[in-house]
């Protein structure tokens, strides 16, 4: 069962990575990549994914299957965006997400 | 109520998706390393499914019911990895024989394309059959330590006595240079090296190159779920993906760092490493 858990997982990742990559790609179209500010709608997805695949014990209403598998896709979204984009909003997502956990677990 | 089928299916499933996306992270480590943006993490992926949808081609030079046929084999081998290791955990000894078919895998596909490349691929296929004696020896030497060869077994004294880890890290070590063997660009990846273009994968098109790659994902995934099993004992799913990543990104640089070896000095220093580690576990056993 912990198998077929985690195959849903996967196959959640990889759709998010897809419509990223899609995305990223529709709004850089340029050759190279382009040194911007964070961008702030990808920093709330990554931060909020990390948060839901990391905490999800923190909302006990909602099964942690569904909290995990939506954490996972905005995850695998803001990660697998063009090469180059989406890094440092993954890295602050899990930074807050790891702090929040650190904080509920010690 | 347990289904073996639905079982083998979800691991397979499991093994292909995962074993992808890992070695989409090593492409992408080796790249980072490199200072290069790198491919996305599902390119890897994304290139095997790609390959389904492909026109296939045929050379002059096959022999085509062994240029087909073999893509076939190498598909079966590992997925009976997966049958005998995740889902049964049956012998060790099967997995070996799955090994030693690989090589046959290499040799044949490279000889039945008739290409140049396929042909060294072929020789050194041969060559690299020393990679067989790490693994050889390690089965060997686990035997010796647990007295079983069923990884369901080594499961339960990794329960009692603790991980293999501490108690034979040597041992450990020349698994190890098991996987890094399999790793693409790795040193040691003779059969594949990019002066002989992509060796015995070289002619193989369409649809046959995705049965190749969709194998290559398995087999890596397989041979990290053994190293992590056999060694670290009764550990989660979660905590083996998360021991998968460590280790790809660990070959990743392994692979990024280290130029190929040629295959004289590859299969010396994998002979090298071979008999080091196995005095170095031998002897503790013996004392």
């Amino acid at each position: 069962m912990e198998e077929l858990y985690f195959l849903i997982y996967l196959i959640v990742f990889i759709v998010g990575a897809a419509l990223g990559l899609l995305y990223s790609y529709s709004i850089h179209l340029e050759p190279f990549v382009v040194k911007e500010k964070i961008n702030i709608p990808i920093l709330a997805m990554a931060i909020i994914g990390w948060i839901l695949a990391l905490n999800f014990n923190l909302l006990n209403i909602i099964p942690s299957f569904i909290l995990i598998s939506i954490g996972v896709f905005l995850i695998g979204f803001v990660i697998d965006m063009r090469p180059g984009y989406g890094r440092r909003e993954t890295v602050i997502g899990f930074v807050v997400s790891l702090f929040i956990w650190l904080i509920t677990h010690i | 109520m347990y289904n073996l089928m639905a079982d083998i299916l979800i691991n397979v499933c499991l093994a292909f998706l995962f074993g992808s996306l890992l070695l989409g992270l090593h492409r992408k480590v080796m790249a980072r390393v490199q200072l290069r943006p790198g491919p996305p993490l599902i390119q890897y992926l994304l290139h095997s499914l790609k390959f389904f949808f492909k026109e296939s081609s045929w050379p002059k030079t096959i022999s085509k019911p062994f240029y087909i046929a073999i893509t076939v084999i190498l598909c079966a081998i590992w997925v009976t990895g997966i049958i005998v290791g995740p889902v049964l955990k049956g012998s060790l000894m099967i997995i070996f024989g799955i090994y030693a078919v690989h090589k046959i895998v290499e040799h044949n596909s490279g000889s039945s394309s008739g290409s140049p490349y396929g042909k060294l691929s072929c020789v050194r296929a041969v060559f690299s059959a020393s990679s067989e004696l790490l693994l050889f020896a390690s089965v060997a030497l686990l035997y010796l330590i647990t007295h079983t060869m069923d990884i369901g077994a080594i499961i339960t004294y990794q329960q009692v006595h603790g991980p293999l880890i501490y108690k034979a890290p040597l041992l450990a070590l020349m698994f190890f240079m098991i996987i890094v063997t399999k790793a693409p660009y790795s040193p040691f990846s003779i059969t594949t090296g990019k002066d002989i273009i992509s060796g015995f994968e070289t002619e193989h098109f369409g649809f046959l190159r995705g049965y190749i790659m969709l194998s290559e994902s398995i087999m890596w995934y397989v041979l990290l779920w053994l190293f992590l099993t056999i060694f670290f004992g009764p550990i989660s799913l979660l905590w083996i993906f998360i021991g998968m990543i460590i280790i790809t990104i660990i070959t990743g640089f392994i692979s990024a760092i280290t130029p190929m070896l040629n295959p004289n000095h590859s299969v010396m220093s994998q002979l090298s490493i071979a008999l080091i580690c196995a005095i170095g576990t031998i002897i503790p056993i013996m004392i």
